[in-house]
């Protein structure tokens, strides 16, 4: 009896451990991005480019130096299907390999697909058991394949790492930093705006226009594509706003900082100011805390008042004078010049009556049930609201230099 | 009683802790913010507080019923036909529980781990498990339970607190959610979550002393209306309402948000794990319960002669719905026909106990 219990518990053991769901690693494909544009015009659904990883080139194989990275690293497929699932069922008959989007870590629309909405997509990501939450979305200027064709990871030889250090940047503000999660979360709600970063191959097409402030002096105002380089094959810079599930407007970089400053999403970055020099002052600015928000709805023009902190670290001076002697000075002007921008911006979004800062998330809590806040009707109040930004910008250290 | 089984009074917190948990750990938070929005929270304590009054006063019963569960207490009151009625009303009640829970457990297996894989073949595997697991009594199931449930508690711990960044203190308010009505009216439709305190006066007859029922179902509800709480203020911080009403597994889609750093992503494995035990754990002690009840019914004296071929009928009860959408609909009405049972039986039988006249009154 005693071995017939174990034969059993054995012989289950072995029938089970190969379960029908079983994958072999090297039989999947996996996909890091996803590229959808509008097909051509006698065509029906979406032009699908799937980019997958080329797990022998990350790994290196056989080669004991490691993965190769660059292009090697990854392959891409373009598809035409009515949704993302049918795309990988069709390449699924086209490369040897199962494809799954365990590891996709971004998705990135095509302008026309940003303008006409994308919420058919927005339904199959949030129900995919595979696809994560935290996965990027990002519209193109241009097509959605240019841009994964030109996509060459030189320094990175994991193709999800390469997207997770560009669209993760700290160090920059010129893109939102948000992920797709925050795109499902607001996007059908009446308290907050989408907003999703930029992209493009690269094409120059634009002379460098100057941002028309002594904020970011003398730093072209881009967005993805426009920025000369010479070297790089894309650019992610700027913003696409969205109302609802479309497309309405596009933001460039300079603005995008100003948002991601307004929101505290912010971390840190250099910025050059005017301060009545041909050579601009340069800091590091850092955000020193979140931004004090409030908002009065007990009108129908809400009012809305919101105070910035940041701080810097000067780390180009004045050539003429000397900086040390007129921080006050510099730290008025500064604020000065980001209350304008703050204001400039949140001023064009009125104008484009969408509240992508998420000051509906603040005015929610003068409300005590949803209902409430439903009859108030946010989304066009914002519109009337008056908004009111204040500064507090302070130079904390000056560098390894001190001058008197 | 059965020989062997009985329980001591940390094993019996563990045990009505998981009965009440596992509810918690799925569906639950997505129909507590269905009913009640952002307020969720609230709601989850006006249920625990509900709750807890009902379960104080069915305390109060226990003086004169003693040690002796409603099964017992309806023999006495009322001979065989009511010990019957009421039996199959406690099976009735735990069997439509018991049979939405494991096909809900098997359909999300198959969505999260094993597309692929039937249904049919899921449930199967799954009813093997138990039956094996349930085998050795209550006494064995309660010693794996006191180890088992605080590690998926722990789990659960390090899942609420490693989602910090992902707060939103904003979807909290407005404060009020859908509303008061909302609150009050959806707190008493979904109170069959607690539902499962019932359990305590069915395992009366296995502890020790008549101080461990009162301990530890104080203990009990503690632990989860606390688990509760937590779950669903960490699900409506992270996602906002009316999205958070979409999810069918929010602890899952939490666990999914996770990011701890650059390497630590891929928390749903956690999940995995806690759902798993303490899922087999809670229809261990569901199948013991029926197969108890039903035992003490008709006067058998092998409770595990039933059980296999109980395991059978429920197995095949719950592979009837043909989607997940019907199991829901039916998870709701079996909810609605749980409470009545679950809450007022213990109330009302013992009420009668008293009332009946005893044998020197009779002379």
């Amino acid at each position: 009896m005693k071995f017939l219990k174990i034969a059993v518990i054995v012989l289950i053991l072995v029938c089970f451990a190969s379960c029908k769901d079983a994958q072999e690693p090297e039989t999947l494909g996996y996909v890091v991005a996803i590229g959808i544009d509008m097909p051509k015009d006698e065509e029906k659904g979406y032009n699908i480019t799937l980019q997958f990883a080329n797990p022998d080139k990350i790994s290196g194989g056989s080669n004991e130096s490691g993965g190769k990275g660059g292009e090697e690293s990854i392959e891409n497929i373009s598809v035409l299907a009515p949704d993302i699932y049918p795309a990988i069922n069709i390449a699924n008959h086209i490369i040897s390999k199962k494809f799954v989007l365990s590891h996709t870590k971004l998705i990135v629309f095509s302008d026309e697909v940003a303008k006409k909405g994308v919420s058919e997509f927005l339904e199959t990501i949030n129900r995919s058991v595979e696809i994560r939450p935290n996965i990027y979305f990002a519209v193109c200027k241009g097509t959605a394949k240019e841009f994964l064709e030109a996509v060459n990871p030189k320094t990175e030889v994991n193709p999800v790492r390469y997207y997770t250090m560009i669209f993760e940047n700290d160090y920059s503000g010129f893109i939102p930093q948000n992920m797709s999660r925050d795109f499902f979360l607001f996007f059908s709600s009446d308290e907050k705006g989408a907003v999703v970063p930029i992209c493009a191959a690269m094409k120059k097409e634009k002379e460098p226009e100057y941002a028309d402030s002594g904020y970011q002096y003398e730093v072209g105002d881009y967005t993805a594509g426009e920025i000369e380089t010479g070297s790089s094959e894309i650019q992610v810079a700027g913003m696409a706003v969205f109302d609802g599930d479309k497309k309405i407007a596009e933001i460039g970089d300079i603005k995008t900082e100003i948002f991601n400053i307004l929101t505290g999403e912010y971390q840190s970055s250099y910025v050059s100011y005017n301060f009545g020099d041909e050579t601009p002052v340069t800091v590091m600015q850092m955000q020193k805390k979140r931004p004090k928000i409030r908002v009065d709805t007990s009108s129908k023009t809400p009012k809305i008042e919101i105070t910035l902190f940041l701080e810097s670290e000067i780390t180009q001076g004045s050539t003429k004078g000397i900086i040390e002697n007129e921080l006050d000075a510099f730290s008025e002007v500064a604020a000065a010049e980001i209350t304008r921008q703050a204001m400039e911006f949140l001023e064009e979004t009125k104008m484009l009556g969408t509240d992508i800062v998420g000051f509906g998330s603040v005015a929610k809590r003068k409300f005590k049930t949803i209902g409430d806040f439903e009859a108030y009707n946010w989304k066009e109040r914002y519109k009337t609201a008056q908004i009111d930004v204040k500064v507090e910008f302070s130079v904390r250290r000056t560098g390894l230099v001190v001058r008197s | 009683m059965f020989k062997n089984e009985a329980i001591n009074e940390k094993e019996m917190t563990l045990i009505i802790a998981n009965l009440l948990s596992v509810k918690a750990i799925f569906a639950f938070p997505r129909t507590i913010v269905e009913t009640s929005g952002n307020a969720a929270w609230i709601e989850v304590i006006y249920m625990a507080l509900f709750a807890w009054a009902l379960m104080e006063i069915s305390f109060l019963t226990y003086r004169i019923s003693g040690r002796k569960s409603i099964i017992d207490l309806s023999a006495k009151v009322g001979g065989k036909p009511l010990k019957i009625a009421v039996s199959l009303l406690v099976v009735f009640a735990l069997s439509l529980n018991y049979a939405t829970e494991i096909r809900m457990f098997s359909e999300s297996v198959k969505l999260i781990l094993l597309p692929r894989t039937e249904i049919e073949y899921i449930l199967i595997l799954l009813s093997v498990t138990i039956a094996i697991a349930q085998k050795p009594g209550i006494s064995a199931i309660a010693t794996v339970n006191a180890i088992f449930f605080p590690v998926c508690l722990a789990f659960l711990g390090i899942i609420v607190f490693f989602l910090y960044k992902s707060y939103n203190f904003n979807n909290l308010f407005p404060v009020l959610g859908n509303g008061t009505k909302n609150i009050l009216t959806g707190g008493i439709k979904n109170l069959s979550c607690f539902g499962d305190i019932i359990a305590i006066n069915l395992l009366l007859p296995h502890l020790k002393d008549i101080g461990i029922p009162k301990k530890s179902g104080r203990k009990a509800l503690l632990i989860a209306s606390l688990t509760m709480f937590f779950i669903c203020l960490c699900y409506v911080l992270c996602y906002a309402y009316p999205l958070s009403k979409e999810y069918l597994l929010p602890v899952y889609q939490l666990s999914k948000m996770i990011r701890a750093g650059e390497y630590f992503q891929r928390f749903e494995a956690f999940f995995e794990f806690i759902w798993e035990i303490s899922q087999l754990l809670y229809s261990s002690i569901y199948i013991f319960l029926i197969c108890e009840t039903v035992a003490k019914a008709f006067d058998l004296k092998d409770r595990n002669a039933i059980s296999y071929g109980v395991i059978a009928i429920l197995t095949l009860i719950a592979a009837e719905p043909i989607s997940i959408t019907k199991v829901l609909k039916f998870s709701r009405i079996a909810d609605m026909a749980t409470i009545p049972t679950v809450y007022i039986l213990p109330i009302i039988i013992p009420l009668l106990y008293m009332k009946k006249p005893t044998g020197k009154a009779k002379k």
